[in-house]
């Protein structure tokens, strides 16, 4: 029998922080977990009391590669509160900024963190020096998604124009007819993704599970409503807590977040099996050709499901500007009247559906906050995987157990938003 | 066409503490008058997205928290090859693909900016908003050596640009 012990740290820049633990003895697994560090009240300490002209902007920095994502969920959420009402042209432009987003995500995940994996380097800075026009493609395309990002959201890292009410710059049909044309350039790079996609093995494994997401009666859902599981009934999005049954697992300091009474899974491969018959024409044609089954156990795919969304995001964007280029920008100013009330916002991040909920003073300011994001919705069942997936591997050599545990949490992307970017150096000639 | 306006970033996450002293360092120096001539830009948790402000530009400092074996609070300037920087073990997360990583990348993007990076040592980088009680209390000074070291390599492009003009390169 197997004696296993699969440590993988990452304490280089925070203690405890995205650990991977799995301890297995005589072929029995005594210990498995996934060590995620992020303080149980984090977001609610840091919004209560702030005004709402300001919580979009910290809420933004949440994360860098999603910012867009909690800006505009918290937005919706301060307009719920308010009863303040979008305009087409507001919504058209959030949607527009929400495709640019999840592009750029998938994009970063797809080549940065999943493909290193299949060419066995450790990083993507070899596989810069053996695959240069691999690593190019991606920075190209990350690039281009960036700059709509910028476009529409008034810069390319934590979005500045998006308020409640609109926007506070809005971008000129000019800059909107340049970035269709670039857009459309993009397919080469796209059709490249999708033939280097078709190459890597992906690891068989299967675990049917709950697949929660947003879904829509007339488009494939990322930016507005109802919660849809795969075998229950739908909620409005006020109705999250029903879904959400949070409680701290003594191990990782956050919120575990476990829904009815299983773990259950949110992200492209969720959002792909509750609505793909609402992909746009050329990501269903994609969805064909990579021979996707239906809904889909295999928490592998969460990677195939967002190339597929990168297809429906490109596609839809071009589509939505389109229609801006043909109807042009009218200028419009953001009305907001604050108001004591309670809001809500659920909207789909690369990463899986993620909910804010505010609760505001006469004044407009933080009584109470709540937010859920995707990655703490993932945890439980990113450890129930890891548990199904651990007896499959255990027969390989100690490298490979690691690499399959590691890739099987890749594929979540996880949001490891407590990361910190600080530089760790060492001085020569000292 | 090279731009020849120097950036100044800074890098870091304001809702880990003193991760995020360097744009919160930047944010006092851009009150105090700033540095005109020069592009100033809050790249906050920027990873990728930094390489798009570095594309075509001749010379950039960065402003990042950095453990460089110092006490809290120090401020130093350096140049990339005074440096190693010790590498970090494969990410799970997109968030973990550290700054390094990220200027080994920008190569492969065409991106030959000369670099000269302002580190400060951090005292907590654990989850909150806003800066330590112990670096707080010192932002004033940090602010000042930021800045001195910043005008001293501004000083010596500006000389190396002059020289290069008179054919002295």
């Amino acid at each position: 029998m197997k004696d296993v012990s699969v440590n993988v740290e990452h304490i280089a820049r925070v203690e405890g922080h995205g650990n991977v633990v799995v301890n297995v003895r005589n072929g029995e697994i005594k210990e498995l977990r996934l060590e995620i560090v992020e303080s149980p009240r984090f977001f609610e300490v840091m919004l209560q009391g702030r005004p709402w002209q300001e919580v979009p902007h910290i809420v933004a920095r949440i994360c860098g590669i999603c910012a867009a994502s909690h800006t505009l969920s918290s937005i919706r959420a301060v307009e719920n509160a308010f009863g303040t009402v979008p305009s087409e042209q507001t919504v058209l432009l959030r949607k527009l900024l929400l495709h640019a987003e999840t592009l750029q995500s998938h994009i970063l995940h797809l080549y940065f963190l999943v493909a290193p994996d299949f060419f066995r380097a450790d990083s993507v800075i070899p596989l810069a020096s053996s695959h240069p026009e691999v690593v190019q493609r991606a920075l190209r395309m990350k690039m281009l998604s960036n700059e709509l990002c910028a476009v529409t959201g008034g810069r390319h890292i934590h979005p500045i124009t998006p308020t409640p009410g609109g926007f506070t710059r809005l971008p000129s049909v000019a800059e909107l007819v340049a970035m269709r044309a670039k857009l459309a350039e993009m397919e080469g790079d796209l059709l490249e993704t999708l033939a280097l996609y078709k190459t890597l093995p992906i690891p068989e494994f299967s675990r049917p599970t709950e697949c929660v997401s947003l879904a829509h009666p007339d488009e494939y859902p990322l930016y507005e409503g109802e919660i849809a599981c795969s075998s229950r009934p739908r909620l409005a999005p006020h109705e999250y807590l029903q879904l959400v049954h949070e409680f701290v697992v003594p191990h990782s300091a956050a919120k575990h977040v476990s829904g009815y009474k299983a773990p259950y899974l949110v992200g492209a491969l969720a959002r792909v099996n509750n609505n793909h018959a609402q992909l746009s024409p050329r990501a269903q044609a994609v969805l064909g050709e990579l021979g996707l089954a239906l809904p889909n156990a295999n928490t592998f795919h969460n990677n195939t499901a967002q190339l597929i969304e990168c297809v429906h995001c490109w596609e839809d964007a071009m589509r939505i500007l389109d229609l801006l280029i043909e109807r042009g920008i009218t200028p419009e100013v953001p009305r907001v009247e604050p108001r004591a009330g309670h809001g809500f916002g659920a909207l789909e991040a690369p990463r899986g559906i993620l909910f804010h909920e505010y609760e505001f003073d006469k004044q407009g300011r933080i009584r109470r906050a709540n937010c859920v994001i995707p990655t703490g919705q993932n945890l439980a069942n990113c450890e129930a995987d890891m548990r199904e997936l651990v007896p499959l591997v255990l027969d390989r050599k100690p490298d490979d157990i690691r690499l399959a545990m590691e890739m099987l949490v890749r594929a979540y992307d996880p949001c490891i938003s407590c990361a910190t970017h600080l530089l760790d150096v060492e001085f020569v000639d000292e | 066409m090279v731009a020849q306006e120097v950036l100044i970033a800074a890098v870091g996450g304001e809702l880990m503490s003193d991760d995020g002293v360097g744009p919160r360092v930047l944010a006092e120096l851009t009150r105090a008058g700033g540095y005109p001539d020069c592009r100033i830009l809050d790249a906050g948790t920027a990873g990728t997205a930094l390489l798009a402000e570095l594309a075509g530009r001749e010379r950039a400092i960065l402003i990042d928290a950095a453990r460089m074996g110092e006490p809290p609070g120090t401020v130093r300037g350096f140049a990339p090859g005074e440096v190693r920087f010790r590498p970090a073990p494969a990410p799970l997360s997109g968030h973990q693909i550290s700054l390094d990583s990220v200027l080994a990348l920008a190569r492969h993007y065409g991106v030959r900016t000369e670099l000269y990076f302002i580190g400060i040592e951090p005292h907590t980088v654990g989850p909150g908003y806003g800066l330590s009680p112990l670096l707080a209390a010192r932002l004033p000074e940090l602010a000042r050596e930021t800045d001195r070291l910043i005008r001293r390599q501004l000083t010596h492009w500006n000389a190396l640009r002059e020289a290069s003009q008179h054919g002295h390169g």
